[in-house]
């Protein structure tokens, strides 16, 4: 059994990088570790910056799984693989090969009939067929869908990669289940998720496979474009809620005509749609900020791949929780409260104390740090290095989507982590840094009372519980590995975790 | 059981004391002529007052060192242990050349020092700090560093 998550669109990368932060917290079911879950990003704007931070963010955690012993605990336990294996592309885009797509490259009259012809010219207007694709379907599930169908077969023996992979791989699969996850208010998710939940249906028999699928409403917008923006065919705000009313009187006809294609829907919306700064539709520049909404996706597709294969279908709605979200309103209750807390807290210490001290080894010798000693000995010092640097790249971008995702949230106060502890600043090639303030690790995360006395509170409380292992307790297959193992369980928000 | 290692350090100075009550006075009898005491019963008696005081003085200095290192310290105090190594140093090496502090002035004294240093400083001092030491502490006294980030691993 395997398990695949496909995202689709800006949104469906967005929610792919929460469910990459939730496994690496280790919140899959241990029952589902089987092997590792595979990961697909569909986007024809391979630019866009939503699935550039959601590829990002899959490549380091990826990268950090390559130092040994990592991944023995909780901390990026479960393996998360492309499905283009081949290539090790996370992105797959309609529009690879082409330089300036658009639907009229795509769809020409030559070979058409009168009818058909006939038909697009009435569904499509000039203006959409002749408008680049180059960013995407611009918000336009029409052209989306009839791209999608026109490429996609998956009976088709020339099928390029990604997708013979998977067409292989789902085959020789017993029971797999695929969660697909997009919005459907825009163009690529809107067109995509049913077209693909539609061709994997077809491909497999229904008794074969699972799909689980969350659909995610308007839950931001953007300013109203300018006079030259207004003139070009593209997605627009105000138009957002129309279109979902749209896609789900179509997904409820759906459901109840062959539901046999989902066995689990997911519908998660807010009332509260928060402005994104600006209103780019496509390329680096769309680039919005992580929303609490797609942790509640992650968690619908933690939950979906819990599913035993007899589970009854189910719709689930998922809603904003109002003017404020803790964790008594997410999804998992407790493990997810402190599965959560222990990757926060474990990041925050590293990149706060741990690897600072880590850069300058000769002066831990010089103090004769006794956790130092205990743990780095074997590997040279530049092997160390570039292990510790990939730990850092990822603590640091889960620091930042942290943030983000707690001050994107419009109305609704996000009280999870008390992320003012620490700065988010930009170095000089753009890069997002973490800057933590030392003393204010204690205020990150509010350890239950019962639990304050039992778990290190500051760096030095954790510094001195590491200096506590016995040399026993540190020998193992690589140093940094062995050091992330005690380090991380010693950031533990609960001492029994 | 790391906070618990305080024990080994009294027993290694009950160990200390009771080698300092028994065993080196028994030596230095056996070695009367050759340091020069002849058998001198009072002699042995300070030898053996002076010795307790440093064992006390050693056991007390550990027991400072392990408090301090497992409550107050966070980080590796190195300064701290040689001083306090430097003190039972001291305690080893002057009683016996001290004016006044034996009834007998003997040829070889400095066989006394060795014996207060081996029994104070290495067994005494050295020896329980390496093994019974606070977390904080443990690559501090002279040698760990190589045994403990090594040997183990």
């Amino acid at each position: 059994m395997s398990n695949y998550v496909i995202g689709i669109g800006g949104t469906g990368a967005k929610c792919v990088e929460a469910f990459v932060h939730m496994v690496a917290a280790g919140l899959v079911n241990p029952s589902d570790r089987a092997k590792d879950i595979s990961v697909l990003l569909i986007d024809p704007d391979v630019a866009n910056g939503s699935l550039e931070r959601a590829r990002s963010t899959l490549q380091k955690y990826r990268e950090v799984r390559t130092v040994p012993s990592v991944g023995r605990i909780a901390f990026l336990r479960d393996g998360l693989e492309p499905v283009d294996r081949q290539k090790s592309q996370w992105a797959w885009s309609p529009f690879a090969d082409e330089a300036n797509p658009s639907f009229q490259r795509r769809f020409t009259y030559a070979g058409m009939g009168v009818l058909e012809a006939g038909l697009l010219d009435v569904l499509y207007t000039d203006a959409e067929k002749k408008a680049s694709l180059r960013k995407g379907f611009l918000g336009r599930p029409s052209i989306g869908a009839a791209v999608m169908a026109e490429i996609l077969d998956l009976d088709d023996p020339d099928l390029e990669e990604p997708w013979k992979g998977l067409s292989n791989r789902l085959k020789n699969d017993k029971d797999p289940k695929v969660f697909i996850v997009g919005s459907i208010f825009g163009g690529t998710g809107a067109s995509g998720m049913p077209t693909v939940a539609r061709l994997l249906a077809d491909f497999m028999s229904t008794s074969e496979i699972r799909i689980g699928c969350a659909l995610v409403l308007p839950y931001f917008s953007f300013p109203a474009p300018d006079a030259q923006q207004a003139q070009q065919v593209q997605a627009r705000a105000e138009e957002f809620l129309l279109r979902s009313q749209a896609a789900l009187s179509y997904y409820q006809s759906k459901l109840s005509e062959d539901r046999d294609i989902y066995d689990a829907v997911y519908l998660l919306g807010t009332d509260d749609l928060p402005q994104v700064e600006n209103n780019s539709l496509g390329s680096k520049e769309q680039r919005n900020p992580p929303h609490y909404l797609e942790l509640y996706a992650a968690t619908a597709a933690l939950h979906f791949f819990e599913q035993q294969l007899n589970d009854p279908v189910r719709t689930h709605i998922i809603r904003s929780p109002g003017v404020c979200l803790n964790w008594s309103q997410l999804p998992g209750g407790k493990v997810t409260e402190y599965s959560l807390a222990n990757l926060a807290r474990f990041s925050y210490a590293y990149l706060g104390y741990f690897y600072k001290e880590l850069l300058n080894p000769a002066e831990l010798q010089r103090k004769k740090a006794p956790w130092f000693g205990l743990f780095f000995k074997k590997e040279r010092l530049s092997e160390i290095e570039v292990s510790l640097k990939k730990v850092r790249d990822y603590c640091e971008l889960f620091l930042v989507w942290l943030k983000d995702t707690q001050s994107f949230s419009g109305n609704c106060q996000v009280d999870l982590f008390r992320t003012d502890t620490y700065r988010v600043e930009a170095d000089s090639e753009g890069n997002k840094r973490v800057s933590i303030l030392k003393d204010e690790y204690i205020r990150l995360y509010a350890v239950e009372s019962s639990q304050s006395r039992l778990v290190p509170n500051t760096f030095l409380d954790i510094k001195v519980a590491l200096d506590r292992l016995t040399p026993e307790q540190s020998v193992g297959a690589s140093d940094v590995g062995c050091f992330i193992h005690a380090l991380y369980k010693l950031c533990s928000p609960k001492k029994e975790l | 059981m790391d906070k618990l290692r305080w024990i080994g350090t009294v027993i290694v100075g009950a160990v200390t004391a009771l080698l300092m009550a028994f065993f080196w006075p028994f030596l230095c009898y056996q070695m009367r002529t050759f340091i020069g005491i002849n058998g001198s019963a009072t002699w042995l008696k300070q030898f053996t007052a002076i010795g307790l005081v440093g064992v006390g003085i050693s056991l007390f200095l550990c027991l400072v060192w392990y408090v301090l290192g497992e409550f107050v310290f966070k980080e590796s105090a190195t300064g701290l242990w040689w001083v306090f190594l430097l003190i039972t140093l001291i305690a080893a090496i002057v009683p016996a050349f001290w004016p006044g502090a034996f009834p007998v002035r003997v040829s070889n004294l400095w066989v006394v020092s060795l014996f207060y240093f081996i029994n104070n400083t290495v067994i005494g001092y050295w020896l329980s700090t390496f093994f019974f030491y606070p977390s904080t502490q443990l690559l501090v006294p002279l040698g760990a560093d190589g045994f403990y980030t090594k040997s183990k691993r």
